[in-house]
This record gives structure tokens, C-alpha cells and sequence, in this order.
């Protein structure tokens, strides 16, 4: 190896700290770009596996075709499998108020389209020729055959106004069905349907060109022999070759884009801009560290390239020594890196990977794809980076004169200017905090690129966390909304309560029937918190009443819980008031009273609405009871009850189910009253709610036991679960990131602090032999570190603050919070700002305290 | 008048040990009175540079003792010894040590502000218009000759009126005219100050203007003369 190589690696290996210091920062950042390309990698993998585990490897169908057409398509070299099929028959069902349907759709499929699309069955098989069927699992009436079974059906055609109703349409009145053949078919399998926009269930037979009708209208759905970057132009081509309008293909495109396919250029921006705004950060960081390590490298290096210039060293020499370090570090750190980076995306991979396969409901496993591409990719990212990064310094080096290395060139260009510091600073901070100023500004580039280095980390550390924070903020706000896992609403008509009460896999369950009123509550005897809310002219105070009636045996468990009489509200028209709530002031929730207690005793209650003439609301009709007597205040609720409110003059009274009657009653005879008076514009139903609160270990189990019920449900648990997921999956890749461009941050910090402390070791010896005191030093070393800190704060927090507050502003439509700023992680980023200049600067400097004064001073070479 | 102003009592100072063992000093002792301007000459390694160390504060002798105007000085704790020096011994060195991110003014006055000392303006003055820099205050270290910056060193170590001025071959860097001028300066401030001055030189001219010439050879004193009154 030449002289320069072997003098740059001998002095790599002298500065040991550095050089370690280095490669790790190369490391971690080479990591980084390679767990970020594994990752698009292993997720576009992992979609596109699960998309053709669910909907087929098929790419394009060609619909309409003509048979001599399809059979030409099918033989291009294009495609290595095709298949036949076509829809539009139906079978018309004979009781459809029993089994709920009208048709079924008839579908008729040949083996290869039955592979391409992932049609599954759930019990049996799919069809293999055109007299077998495998019928829809939805339709309860064929619930009694099993596979092997016959069934004789008559399908046909639907018309409307003669013309053929297609299978995308749904029923429309007065079309008609017209026969075309009864066909007994063997029950080959039964399954769930997949993606195929229906209207009906679907019925799938096997298809043979015999059997197929005149009127058939046949599919071709075809794969390619591969998946390239010009399919959809060569899929074009072959169209146009065959005389085929365009219009009638059918692409997979889900399959295609996360194949790397793009349909349009939107997908491709939301594709590639997360992954390309990620590799620019890291770039960055890398970039701000490899830099800083090879200017030190340089600059420490003066003098050594000055004494080689000046025996005859050129310029191409002295820059290529420079260049060389960078080969040196990027051969050891770039294919460590790669392989942190891939171990590192495995083990996060299998960490998060339940969380992901609930997320995104994946059936297919979740790995890691090493793809060659990808991590081609990172070391070509990696060596570019280093090499920028060297080019500036090894450029400097390049020119280096041996006057300049002799003479420390960096101080023969100090000025006057640059190192005055203001009278106050002596005054503040003492001489130690004057010295330690000067010692800032003595190297502006280097100080800023200090700053910047350690202004990125906090902008970028508070950005983080700020997300993190207001993500977990609102999912915990939205958390306190519900109490229970499940809710089932009925038709407060329709009563299979007992059934719903007693329904399996429920913990706990509770029917409340719920009446929307309103109530005049007179100002003073309203809480304090809600009298300054309606200020102004309001002498009545708007009350939201809710009337809430539960079942039997939950009402029992309410008052018992409430620790109140079980009797108390058999007689009619008593009522239990709850008048406490969380109600969304400001950016949290703040606990409220509606009423004063003291002075409420009965609450009369109005049901009104608005009456409409001509479409437009003209007036407002009250509808009044008999007043509820308050028998007991209690913040206890049931089940049902929210707690929070979103008005601020919410009451709820829980009634027995025969008060509630009687209420239901009464204000159905005065509406109907009004009705008989000729008053036909009003709406003749009084509404009132019956829903169904459920805890429950197992919500899906839960879930598909209420399907036979007719009403709604809404699996709270389940949908909390998926966000706390989602939440957990985010934080893992938002804190993992964050980690380590800190570390690539703390490494750049740590190189340009300690070398800057390392540099000045004969200044150190020279103010210790002049009686400079041990703790006037450790001053001086404290004050440096803070002036760092806080410079780096004054850029770093209004920076953070600017972007937490338009991160807010687009998140904003999700939240129902006012804007704050998360002060944890800004308390957290001020200590650590002054944790790390702090440490690095004791760890450098007490190497130096360490050495000989004389030794130092005596020597002419530091 | 006289007065006994430093003292040394069987100094020694052993660096390694076992078969590396090197003394540098064995076992010297003399004492200076105030106003002396003492040389020490000596061939290199003899250990003058060691001795002149030692006498500074900045080295600890392996065995024996330093007084300073009767101050044992390393029975001081390490941060009185700091502020000792800082107060009493006044150190130049050939290699000027100043400070590059101080102006001139600055670095003759560092003891003081290491000191949270106020400065004496007229003698500070004095001291400038002496050293001849009066018309360099402002300026950094960078943009000064070499003499300037020795001159700027010697004001550093007088104006905090040290008991004793050490001087590591303060000309060793100089050309010879710069070097005449040093040497006188520093005879013009033992004369008229009655500063206490003891330099180290291997220059026999230097050595010769001196009041009294101290010889180390081997770690011993080989010779003590004095030469003038």
C-alpha cells in the first residue's frame, strides 16, 4: 500500500475514539437506509401476497369477448393462464320474504377462473363441471343440503322493459325474470362469495363451451407470464393486436401497484414520498456527521499533510489520503450495516408482526423480504453519502500548504471581531463563562455546524414525540367514551329483550331504552360552571335531558351500586338524576354539574319538535308530562351512559321501564291529539331508543351471535383494539427512528466536541500553570456546554413549536381537542440537550486534566 | 536588605523505577534571596528545566521541600496551590502559551480576572509602556511577532507582582536582537521592582548578566557562583 494510505490508516487507527465514533454513525445510518428499503420490500410482499391470497393472481379480464377473440388472446405468449366464465343468469328463489332474497346470481366458471380469482370454499368445493353448483353460505333456506346432495333450479334472465338486466344492477321495479331452463345441479361445495360486486348471492357452476347459452356474455381473466414495469402497455398492445376495446379490460390494479406497478402517478407519490422523505432525513443526519468527522480528521491531520506536501505530496495525493479514509470506513461499516439493518427490521418484523396481521387483517404470513434490489440500492446510497460527505474536506486537504500546517492555520485566521463578547457576559457569568464564550465563537463553522447538529436532534426528537403524544391524547379521549365492548341497537318495537339479555358470550349485559327531551331550568338554580357558560340573556337555561329506562335485573344492579334503595323508583314518576360529567373544555376534559342539587327536586320534562311547513321549520311544539320527582343524586351510571357530554347542561334520569311507558304514553296521546286536530304536518312518532350494552371477553363471537337480530351493532372493543394497534405499531417505527438518528446525532456531537477540547489541551496546561483552579476549569468546561445547550434550545424549541402547532393544524379534523403543547417531551429534550454537551465535555476534559502540564507546554508539537 | 525568598531542601524528583529509574534532581538544595537574579545553566538533562518546574508549582517533587516567603508550597492542597501560583510565581516559558482567543490586554491580565481581581490601571500602564506593546492592546495573539508575544508573556507573569519570575529559556524562540531586548526588560524589572528573577538558559551570554550562576549536572548542583553584587 502507498506511503499516504498507509500514514491516513496509521493515523485512523492513532484516533481510535474517532474512528470508532465514525464507522458506528455509518453504521447505524447504512442500518437505517437498508431497514427502510427491507421494509417498503417486505410490506409491498406482504400486500401483494395477501392480495392474491384473497382476490387471485389474475391481472387483467377481458369482459364481453367474443370466443374466437378469447381463444387468440389466451394462446398470446403474454399470458400463461386464462379462464372462461360469465354471469348475468339468475336464479329466482320461491319464498324471498323467508330466505330474504330474490335471485341468486348464477356464475359460471371454468377451473382456471375458480384458481386466478382464490374463490374458496367453506365447506366442500368449487364446481368442476357445469353440473355441480356450490351454493351461497348466506342463504339460510338451502342450510339443510350438504355437499353431494341435488337441487333442481331455474334460472334465467332478468328483464327490464326487455331489455337484459346485468348482474350489477340491483332489483328495480317491474322487471321481470324469464326462464330459460330448469337444471338439476349436485351440490358440490358451498362458500362465502368474494370480491365480485353483487346484489345477489352468488351461485358458482362449472363452465364448459357446450353448455354455455347463445346469450352469454363471456369473461376472459387472464395472467401474465410476469409482472413488469410495462405490463399495463403491453396488456394495451395486445388489445389493440386483437381488435378489442380498451374500455371493456379489467385490471387487478391492487395486485399491479404492490407489485411496483403503477396505475397513476398519485399512488406513486404516496408510495414513494414517506419512504423518500425518510431516506432525506436520514441522508442528512449521515451526512451532517461523515462531514464533521472528516473535517476534524483533516484539520487534526494539518500539520501531517503539510510536512507530506512539503516532500513533494500533490494535491491529488493529499486528497486522495482523505478519500481513502472514507473507502476505509464505508468497507467496514456499510456491510455491517446492512446486516444490523436486516436484523434489526426481522426482530422489529416479529415484534409487531400480531399487531400488523390484526391491523390490516392479514392471512398471509408477515416476513422479511431481503431483496437484492433494495439492498444494492442502500450501499449505493450509503457510498454516495460518504463520498459527498468527504469531498469538501478532502478538497480542503488537497490544498494544504506545509506553511499552513506549521503555523495551526486555524488560528492565524482568527480576528478580533469574531471572538468580542458583550461587558455583560463577564458581569454574568464571571471570567470562566467570558472564556468559555470566546471559545465558542473562536470556530464559527465548526460551532454551527455544533448547533445545527444538535438543533436538528431536538426538532426532530420533538416532532416525534409531539406526534406520538397528540395521537395518544386523542385515542385516550376517545377511549373514555364508552364503558362497554359491544352495542346492539334495536327498534324499540320489535322485543326479543330476554333473548338479547341472555345472549352468549356476554359478561354483563344491559337493555336501556332512551327518550331525547328537554327541560327549563331556571338560571340560579343551575351549577355555577354552567351559569358561566350561558351567559348573557338566558333567564332559563336550555337542560338536554336524557330519559333512561333499563331492564329489570341491570336497574336492580344500578341502584345497588348506586347504593340506593332497590324500591326507589317502583313508584311512578321517580326518577335518579346523574349530574356529573366530562365535558371537552379546552383540550381535555373538565368535570361538570348541571344542576345545584340543593335546589332541584323535580324535573318536568318536554318532548318537542319542530314543526316544518313547506320543508322549512316554523315552529317549535312542547309536548309536557307529569314532572319526575328526583330521588337521589349519584354520579354512579349505568352501563350504557356515557361519560362524557358534549353539551354542557346534560341531565339523565334513570325512570323504571313503567314510568318510561307512561311518558311514551302521554306524549304520543297529545301528538296524536294534535294529529286529529287536522294537524297533518307533524310526524306521528314520538322516538324513543331501545339499544343493548354488552361487556364481553369475545366481541367477534359476540358480534356474529347477534347477525340474527334485526337492528345495528357496533363492536366498540374491537375497534379500540385495532387503534391501540395501530397506535403500538406507529410508536415502534416512530421511537425506533427517532433512537437512532439521535445516536447519529450524539456521535456527530461527541467527535466535534471532544476533538475541540482535544485541540485546545495546551491552552488547558497553560491557564492550569498560570493558576487556573481544578473547579474554575470544570466552570469554564459547564459553561461552555451551556452556552451550547442553549443556543442549540433557542433554535430548537420555536422550531418544535412551529411544527407541533402544524401537525395540529392537520390532524386537527380528528380532534376534538384545543391545540397544547406536550410539555414531558420538551422537559425531556432540554435535559438531554444538556446532558449530552455536558458529558461529552467532562468525558474530553478529564482526558485532558489527566495529562502533564509541563509535558504539554514544553512540547512544541500539540 | 536581605530576605530569604525561596528555599529548597533536599529536592528530588525520581521519574520511573526499577531498571527505568531516572533522577532527575538528587537531592538539591540552595535558597535566593529577594532581588536575586539567579541563573541556572546545565547541559540538556541535566534537570534544570525539572528544578524550575518544581520551584513553579507545576511538577511535585518525588521528596524534599519548596518554601516561598517561608510558604511550604506542597503542603497546599491542589486548589491553594493553584491560587498560589496564580498570586506569587510568575511563569514565562519559551513557547509563549497565550491565550489565542484573548486580546493582549486580556492575557496580561488573566491572573487578575483568574483572580476576580480588580486591575491596578496605573501599574498596568506602567507595566504596558514598559514592555513597549502599549499600541497592541486590542489585538490578538495571531497578529503579533514573536518578541511581541514574549513581551505580552513577561507581562503576564509580573503583573500580579509575584514573590518569584521563572523563566524556561525565554529566548530560545528569539532572534538575537529580539533576545537582547528580553533580557534586558527582564533586567530592568529585577533592578527597579527588586523582582526576584531566576532564568534558565543554556546561552552563556545570557547567563553571564546575571547576579549569581547556579551549574546542574546529573541532578546536582555542580557549581554556585556568585558574580556580581
Amino acid at each position: 500500500m502507498n506511503i499516504m494510505y498507509r500514514v491516513t490508516l496509521k493515523s485512523m487507527l492513532k484516533n481510535k475514539r474517532r474512528t470508532i465514533v465514525t464507522i458506528i454513525g455509518v453504521i447505524i445510518s447504512v442500518a437505517m437506509i437498508t431497514a427502510v428499503s427491507t421494509f417498503s420490500a417486505s410490506f409491498s410482499s406482504l400486500f401483494r401476497r395477501q392480495e392474491i391470497y384473497e382476490n387471485g393472481d389474475w391481472i387483467v379480464s377481458f369482459r364481453s369477448i367474443d370466443h374466437a377473440k378469447a381463444q387468440e388472446v389466451e394462446s398470446d405468449s403474454l399470458f400463461d393462464k386464462a379462464g372462461y366464465s360469465y354471469r348475468d343468469f339468475f336464479v329466482q328463489l320461491s319464498n324471498p320474504e323467508e330466505t330474504g332474497y330474490r335471485y341468486l346470481e348464477l356464475l359460471s366458471a371454468d377451473r382456471n377462473t375458480i384458481e386466478l380469482n382464490a374463490m374458496k370454499a367453506t365447506q366442500g368445493r368449487l364446481p368442476e363441471s357445469p353440473n355441480e353448483i356450490c351454493l351461497p353460505e348466506e342463504v339460510e333456506a338451502f342450510s339443510s343440503y350438504q355437499p353431494g346432495d341435488t337441487i333442481t333450479l331455474s334460472y334465467g334472465i332478468r328483464l327490464q322493459d326487455g331489455v337484459r338486466t346485468p348482474a350489477t344492477e340491483s332489483y328495480m321495479e317491474g322487471e321481470t325474470f324469464s326462464e330459460i331452463e330448469s337444471r338439476t345441479f349436485t351440490i358440490c361445495g358451498f362458500w362465502q362469495g368474494s370480491g365480485i360486486s353483487r346484489f345477489f348471492p352468488v351461485a358458482v357452476t362449472g363452465y364448459s363451451r357446450e353448455t354455455t347459452p347463445a346469450e352469454a356474455q363471456l369473461n376472459l381473466t387472464a395472467r401474465t407470464l410476469q409482472i413488469q414495469s410495462d405490463t399495463y402497455g403491453q396488456i394495451y398492445d395486445v388489445a389493440f393486436q386483437y381488435q378489442i376495446d380498451s374500455n371493456t379490460l379489467q385490471f387487478h390494479n391492487a395486485l399491479l401497484n404492490y407489485s411496483g406497478v403503477l396505475s397513476d402517478r398519485d399512488l406513486f407519490v404516496t408510495f414513494l414520498m414517506p419512504t423518500v422523505i425518510i431516506g432525506l432525513i436520514i441522508m442528512i443526519g449521515s451526512v451532517m456527521l461523515i462531514y464533521n468527522a472528516f473535517a476534524i480528521s483533516v484539520s487534526e491531520r494539518a500539520k501531517q499533510l503539510g510536512m507530506l506536501a512539503s516532500i513533494g505530496a500533490t494535491r491529488r495525493q493529499k486528497r486522495r489520503s482523505v478519500l481513502f479514509e472514507g473507502v476505509a470506513i464505508g468497507i467496514v461499516a456499510i456491510p455491517l450495516g446492512i446486516l444490523f439493518g436486516i436484523l434489526g427490521i426481522g426482530i422489529t418484523f416479529w415484534a409487531i408482526s400480531p399487531w400488523i396481521m390484526s391491523i390490516f387483517q392479514i392471512d398471509v404470513p408477515f416476513q422479511v423480504e431481503v431483496v437484492p434490489a433494495a439492498i444494492v440500492m442502500a450501499v449505493l446510497f450509503s457510498a454516495f453519502t460518504i463520498l459527498i460527505s468527504a469531498w469538501l474536506p478532502a478538497r480542503r486537504a488537497s490544498k494544504i500548504t506545509p506553511i499552513e500546517a506549521i503555523r495551526q492555520s486555524q488560528d492565524v485566521r482568527l480576528r478580533a471581531k469574531n471572538v468580542k463578547t458583550s461587558r455583560f457576559v463577564r458581569k454574568l457569568f464571571g471570567f470562566e463563562g467570558e472564556l468559555a464564550m470566546k471559545n465558542l465563537k473562536r470556530n464559527r463553522k465548526r460551532y454551527r455546524a455544533t448547533i445545527l447538529a444538535l438543533c436538528v436532534s431536538v426538532v426532530l426528537f420533538l416532532s416525534t414525540a409531539a406526534f406520538n403524544n397528540y395521537m395518544v391524547h386523542a385515542y385516550s379521549m376517545a377511549r373514555h367514551e364508552v364503558a362497554y365492548d359491544v352495542a346492539f341497537y334495536a327498534y324499540d318495537g320489535i322485543d326479543q329483550t330476554q333473548e338479547l339479555l341472555h345472549i352468549p358470550y356476554a359478561k354483563e349485559a344491559e337493555m336501556n331504552r332512551n327518550l331525547s327531551l328537554g327541560a327549563a331550568l331556571p338560571r340560579e338554580k343551575a351549577s355555577p360552571a354552567v351559569q358561566k357558560v350561558y351567559t348573557g340573556s338566558f333567564e332559563e337555561i336550555p337542560l338536554d335531558i336524557q330519559v333512561i329506562a333499563l331492564d329489570g335485573a341491570s336497574q336492580e344492579r344500578y341502584l345497588e351500586k348506586a347504593g340506593l334503595d332497590p324500591h326507589l323508583l317502583d313508584t311512578k314518576n321517580n326518577a335518579v338524576a346523574i349530574n356529573r360529567y366530562l365535558y371537552a373544555d379546552g383540550h381535555d376534559y373538565s368535570e361538570y354539574s348541571t344542576v345545584d342539587e340543593r335546589q332541584v327536586s323535580e324535573i318536568n320534562p318536554y318532548y318537542s319538535y319542530y314543526l316544518y311547513i313547506d320543508g322549512e321549520e316554523k315552529e317549535e311544539h312542547y309536548y309536557t308530562g307529569q314532572p319526575l320527582s328526583i330521588q337521589a343524586f349519584t354520579e354512579e351510571r349505568p352501563l350504557c351512559v356515557s361519560e362524557i357530554s358534549d353539551s354542557p347542561a346534560r341531565l339523565v334520569l334513570v325512570v323504571s321501564e313503567e314510568t318510561f311507558d307512561g311518558m311514551m304514553t302521554a306524549y304520543t296521546q297529545q301528538v296524536q291529539a294534535a294529529l286529529d286536530a287536522g294537524e297533518d304536518e307533524i310526524d306521528s312518532l314520538v322516538y324513543s331508543t331501545r339499544s343493548f350494552c354488552y361487556r364481553t371477553d369475545e366481541s367477534s363471537l359476540l358480534c356474529s351471535e347477534l347477525e340474527q337480530y334485526y337492528g345495528y351493532t357496533n363492536n366498540f372493543e374491537e375497534a379500540n383494539r385495532q387503534v391501540q394497534n395501530m397506535l403500538n405499531v406507529i410508536n415502534v417505527f416512530l421511537y425506533g427512528f427517532i433512537t437512532l438518528i439521535t445516536m447519529i446525532s450524539v456521535a456527530n456531537i461527541f467527535n466535534t466536541v471532544s476533538t475541540s477540547i482535544g485541540l485546545r489541551t495546551r491552552e488547558f496546561a497553560m491557564l492550569r500553570s498560570v493558576g487556573m483552579t481544578k473547579k474554575a476549569f470544570n466552570k469554564m468546561l459547564r459553561f461552555e456546554s451551556m452556552f451550547y445547550g442553549m443556543k442549540a434550545l433557542l433554535w430548537g424549541i420555536p422550531i418544535s413549536i412551529i411544527i407541533c402547532f402544524l401537525m395540529y393544524g392537520s390532524l386537527s379534523r380528528n380532534f376534538d381537542f384545543c391545540f397544547y403543547i406536550p410539555i414531558v417531551p420538551f422537559g425531556i429534550a432540554v435535559l438531554a440537550i444538556f446532558s449530552i454537551v455536558g458529558l461529552t465535555m467532562l468525558y474530553s476534559a478529564s482526558k485532558v486534566k489527566k495529562a502533564n502540564i509541563i509535558s504539554i507546554l514544553t512540547q512544541e508539537n500539540i | 536588605m536581605q530576605m530569604e525568598i525561596l528555599r529548597i531542601q533536599n529536592l528530588t524528583k525520581i521519574y520511573g523505577s526499577g531498571d527505568t529509574e531516572v533522577r532527575a534532581l538528587n537531592n538539591v538544595s540552595f535558597s535566593v534571596q529577594k532581588g536575586e537574579f539567579v541563573a541556572i545553566v546545565g547541559p540538556s538533562g541535566s534537570g534544570k528545566s525539572t528544578l524550575l518546574h518544581i520551584l513553579g508549582g507545576v511538577d511535585r517533587p518525588t521528596d524534599g521541600k519548596v518554601f516561598i516567603e517561608g510558604n511550604d508550597i506542597y503542603a497546599l492542597n491542589e486548589n491553594n496551590l493553584a491560587v498560589f501560583r496564580r498570586r506569587q510565581i510568575g511563569l514565562i516559558y519559551q513557547f509563549y502559551n497565550l491565550i489565542p482567543v484573548l486580546n493582549v490586554e486580556e492575557n496580561i491580565t488573566l491572573p487578575l480576572l483568574l483572580d476576580g481581581r480588580k486591575v491596578d490601571r496605573a501599574y498596568l500602564q506602567k507595566l504596558i509602556d514598559t514592555l513597549g506593546i502599549a499600541e497592541r492592546l486590542t489585538h490578538l495573539p495571531n497578529q503579533l511577532s514573536g518578541g511581541q508575544q514574549q513581551r505580552v508573556s513577561i507581562g503576564r507573569a509580573l503583573v500580579n507582582n509575584p514573590a518569584i519570575v521563572l523563566a524556561d529559556e525565554p529566548t530560545g524562540n528569539l532572534d538575537s536582537k529580539n533576545s537582547a531586548e528580553i533580557v534586558e526588560l527582564l533586567k530592568y524589572f529585577n533592578r527597579e521592582n527588586r523582582q526576584t528573577l531566576i532564568i534558565i538558559t543554556h546561552d552563556e551570554r545570557i547567563a553571564l548578566q546575571a547576579d549569581r550562576i547556579i551549574a546542574i549536572e546529573d541532578g546536582r548542583i555542580a557549581r554556585d557562583e556568585v558574580i556580581r553584587q
